[in-house]
């Protein structure tokens, strides 16, 4: 009798657990912008510490996580700005294609200059219309080898990406939109493409490019 | 021998503003003449922030013409010889020595805390820190900052003119080149260096700082589509950033960055 009791005991105790677990799922699934930033970076610097990988090992591995946090279409957008409307669709993805790919390559190579940073998180804020900033430092030995690095997040369907990364106050989307429009007002779209595509292919990617968009929209 | 005697001769001014490019080149650390153009194309019509665009991009290709051909392979040379702890050394010494610039302007738009962190740093570091070399002050938590003419001007409401291009400092405006000319009055050099020494001196500062940024400079290079732009909207976003403060600039960025679709500021610029 004792063993039953303390059986159906142990079950009652699951089912609550079970049931409290369903309760707190929608909870616990509303990753904060914070959160989301943490675990990205905790992410990448597994793998930038793991010493049994090479320096391709390590991108591939990296840009699938880039991938999942990142919203590229997005930032493809902003980039484009006033520009934006001016592509064909089919323009616009591969616009958005060769734009990943440029980043996944350029930033792709600073994977060897990793000798032990740290990531800190200073603070994270909301800022217009709903979008989220979040501020981290990377930390080397001396005390003045930081570098300010902020995130800017957009609530999405799949929770919370990054739609801006701002180093050491400058706004990568900013500066890409200046290229851009400097580009497209020079040469048009045809040619902003063509630079693009010529810039990837110097800076020799890693991956194919079918694997750098996992998730096609 | 009255020109001798004269310290502010015209050439001094331009080795003082050289030894300057730190402070007019806010943050980041990059030396201002080592700026690389982007590729050349055919001027487009209308380009309202940046007016003398065909001086300056003539200037940027000078600057970068002499970086690749000059102060590159100089700073490659002397990161060669130099180790890098020695590389830090230097330039813990010529930040140190910008002290007069940084105290005065602090002074000049009235804030006093970041003045006293200045000279408590100055003190700390040209004592403990053994003339400068080595950076004390940061580590007993008194951080540098920036304060250069060119910031105290904005923040006292002047705006900046157009965006110019200057030879061997690289990008700048018509306020912050008038910053230059000012703290080239406010620094240490004015009072205690010979012209000859000051040359000198000046290019160990600029080979330096080159070789310090060689990892930088060539990724900013590999990273840029249009390298001129690229570094124009850089010192656009760090001029707003040093007058304005971060706050504010990033209530501007909110409004003419992210939101393209729902009338942000961009839509009535002058577009292709």
């Amino acid at each position: 009798m004792i063993a039953s009791s303390q059986r159906s005991h142990r079950l009652a105790t699951a089912l609550v657990a079970i049931a409290l677990l369903t309760l707190q799922a929608p909870v616990a699934r509303a990753v904060s912008p914070r959160e989301t930033i943490q675990e990205t970076m905790d992410r990448v610097l597994v793998v930038l510490r793991d010493p049994g990988l090479d320096s391709k090992a390590k991108v591939t591995r990296i840009e699938p996580i880039a991938a999942d946090h990142f919203d590229f279409d997005t930032v493809s957008r902003l980039v484009l700005a006033q520009n934006w409307k001016q592509l064909s669709d089919e323009q616009k993805r591969e616009f958005a294609r060769l734009f990943q790919k440029h980043l996944s390559v350029t930033y792709g190579k600073s994977v060897d200059s990793y000798v032990d940073q740290k990531v800190v998180i200073t603070g994270d804020h909301e800022e217009a219309r709903g979008d989220w900033t979040v501020q981290t430092k990377i930390v080397g030995d001396a005390p003045d080898d930081e570098v300010m690095v902020d995130y800017r997040l957009r609530k999405e369907e799949k929770g919370w990406k990054i739609i801006d990364v701002v180093v050491e106050r400058i706004s990568l989307v900013s500066n890409f939109r200046s290229q851009l429009r400097e580009l497209i007002s020079n040469g048009g779209v045809d040619h902003t493409l063509e630079v693009l595509r010529e810039k990837n292919a110097a800076g020799q990617s890693i991956l194919p490019e079918e694997k750098l968009r996992p998730q096609p929209k | 021998m009255r020109m001798m005697g004269n310290r502010r001769s015209p050439l001094r001014y331009l080795a003082l503003a050289a030894l300057l490019t730190g402070v007019a080149l806010p943050a980041g650390g990059e030396p201002a003449d080592d700026e690389p153009t982007g590729g050349a194309a055919e001027e487009p019509p209308g380009h309202p922030e940046d007016p003398f665009r065909p001086f300056n991009k003539a200037m940027f290709t000078f600057n970068d013409w002499l970086d690749t051909n000059a102060v590159e392979p100089a700073a490659r040379g002397w990161d060669f010889v130099m180790p890098h702890p020695v590389q830090r050394g230097i330039s813990n010494f010529y930040d140190n020595l910008l002290f007069p610039i940084r105290f005065a302007n602090d002074l000049m738009q009235g804030e006093i805390d970041p003045a006293v962190v200045i000279l408590s740093r100055f003190t700390v570091n040209t004592t403990v820190g053994l003339a400068g070399f080595f950076d004390v002050a940061t580590a007993i938590d008194l951080p540098s900052h920036q304060a250069n003419f060119g910031q105290t001007l904005g923040k006292w409401g002047l705006p900046p003119g157009p965006y110019l291009v200057l030879p061997f400092m690289g990008p700048s405006d018509v306020r912050d080149t008038v910053g230059l000319v000012v703290d080239g009055y406010l620094g240490v050099a004015t009072f205690f260096v010979d012209v000859p020494i000051l040359i000198g001196s000046t290019a160990i500062d600029a080979v330096n700082r080159r070789a310090l940024a060689l990892q930088q400079v060539e990724s900013l290079r590999s990273a840029s589509l249009d390298l001129y732009a690229a570094a124009r909207d850089a010192y656009f976003q760090q001029r707003e950033e040093l007058v304005k403060g971060s706050a504010k600039a990033q209530e501007e960025r909110n409004r003419d960055l992210y939101f393209p679709d729902e009338g942000g500021t961009f839509d009535e610029e002058v577009g292709p």
